[in-house]
Order: structure tokens, then sequence, then C-alpha cells
């Protein structure tokens, strides 16, 4: 596994496992990030919003997938993370955050990597997708 | 009686579109940092520690990347305490049908612990998709440090799942 310095195009970083997503996990969540919204918290406030039961805070599942990228190139080489959410992660869900350089290219600030982030749920579907900027 | 396709009618204020709404500032807290790594399963000492943080080039405890949420949260509640308009407020987001769509970090800087940071508000704007069953707001936040100007900038989607309508 190279580093990002000498990291090309194709090449995947070291994948991690997020899970699972316990109640528990959202009820700690929701105070740790200060995102105290009922629906991820309050089974009885889900049902009445018309949804089956609450599920994770996107944020929550960010975090893990996020550090994909800096366990493998540090904090400091973070210039940019931008996710979208796909899907509704539910309780129970064990999250696969996986990432692949996908470009390196020159900027007048200097060099940089692109890389594809993606999170999917364990014998189901994508929940996330994303890319990260990282400086060289 | 047949009816016109409905016009899609949303939830959120529009005419809120290009408010821009200076919330209350948020210091950085260690013990704070330390809890949301916990959830999320990070471990790196520079988080924690602060002479492993200065060993690795950081100026000390620095916070992870989704911290910056905290930040932007935490300064809502401080509004939202002291009585100020909120930007959730301000859009009339309703979180019976609030769903985040994307989410996206640009970073000048670092979250340290001890930083007292600003943080600012503004309507991008909305737009429905999928034929008005989803209505989209965006939103951007600039999180700055009075000593070193801006540490990161937030790009967010928020999405009211529209309920179905009684007619």
């Amino acid at each position: 596994m190279p580093g990002p310095l000498h990291a090309e195009p194709g090449i995947g970083l070291p994948p991690l496992t997020f899970g699972p997503v316990t109640r528990r996990m959202l009820a700690l969540f929701a105070g740790a990030s200060g995102d105290h919204n009922a629906v991820h918290i309050d089974s009885d406030f889900a049902m009445e919003s018309g949804l089956e039961d609450v599920f994770a805070q996107g944020m929550l599942m960010m975090g893990p997938l996020t550090r994909v990228v800096t366990d493998w190139a540090g904090l400091h080489r973070l210039e940019s993370i931008s996710v979208r959410f796909l899907a509704i992660t539910p309780v129970g869900a064990v999250c696969r955050c996986e990432g692949q350089v996908e470009e390196r290219f020159e900027t007048d600030a200097g060099p940089r990597l692109r890389v594809a982030l993606s999170s999917v749920i364990e014998g189901g579907a994508p929940n996330l997708s994303g890319e990260a900027i990282v400086r060289l | 009686m047949d009816r016109a396709p409905a016009t899609p009618r949303g939830l959120f204020d529009r005419s809120t579109a290009g408010l821009r709404i200076k919330a209350p500032s948020y210091p950085v807290e260690r013990g704070r940092i330390a809890f949301l790594c916990s959830v999320i399963g990070e471990t790196n000492a520079i988080h924690f520690d602060a002479s492993a943080a200065r060993a690795r080039g950081y100026p000390g405890i620095v916070a992870p990347p989704t911290f910056a949420q905290v930040i932007e949260q935490e300064s809502t509640r401080i509004a939202e305490f002291n009585g100020e308009r909120t930007v959730f407020n301000a859009i009339r987001a309703d979180y019976r049908y609030l769903l985040h769509g994307a989410e996206r970090y640009d970073f000048a800087g670092y979250m340290l612990a001890g930083d007292e940071l600003t943080v600012c508000h503004e309507v991008v704007g909305f737009e429905f998709k999928k034929g008005g069953v989803l209505e989209m707001a965006y939103l951007h936040t600039v999180i700055e440090s009075p000593e070193r100007g801006p540490v990161v900038e937030i790009a967010r989607t928020v999405i009211h799942r529209l309920p179905e309508r009684a007619e």
C-alpha cells in the first residue's frame, strides 16, 4: 500500500468496517454531534412521521468514511471532502467504507489526488458516495 | 372533475433565499472532540493528546473533519437559547420530513481545542426534484477563527420528502 505521495490512479485505500449500528450509537451520536433530530433517536416520533423506525444520522456514517482518507493520507493533507447520502442507514447496518485514487492533478497550489469514496451496507445498498481532495 | 397536475407546494420558506445569519461563536473543547471521536471510531492520538498532536506537526489537539457539524449545530443551539433566529427555523425545516442530502467541507485550516470559532450561515436556494416529491434546500456556512481567518466552509443539502397532501 503506497502512501499518498506515490499513489497512482486505481489504487485502493485500506478499507474499514463500521457497525453494526445500534440505537445506543444513535443516541450517543445525537449528543456528540449536537443534532438532536428526534427521527434518529425516538422511534415513536419516527413512526408518527411515517417511518418504520429510527435510522442512523447521515453524519454518523460520514465520520468513518472520512477516516478512510485521513487514516491513509493524514488529516493535514485533507483539502476537501464531500458526500451524498444515497439511502437511509437502518439500525443493525454494518457498513464497508472504501476509497480509491481516481486522479492525480495539478493546481496552482500544488499537486492533488482525487479520491472516490463509497460506503455500502453489507448485504444491501450503497448508503454514501463521496469524494475527497488530498494535498500532496 | 379533472384536475390540472398539482403545482408542487413545498414546506421551506423560499423567501429566505439569500438570507445571511451570523450565528453565535462556539468554543471548541477537547472533551467534545473526544466524545465525537469515540462514537465514530476515531482513535488517532492527534485528537486526544496535545503532545502527540504537536509531535506530528499540529499546533495542538485538532478536531476530526466532521467536527465542523458540531460547531454549526451547537452554535445554532446557542442562538436558539438566546431567542435568536436560526437558519433551520428561518427556512422552516420540518424535522418530520427532513433528510440530509449532501455535505461538503472545504478546509482552510484546523479546528483546534481552545478555539472560539465564528459561524455565518447563508441560505443559497431551493428547488424541487423527482417531480416535486423532494424539496431541496441548499445551505452554506463559513466557520472562521478571529485570529487565523477561515477554517472550514460547509455546503449542505437538506431535503423534505414531501408528505401526501390531503386535497
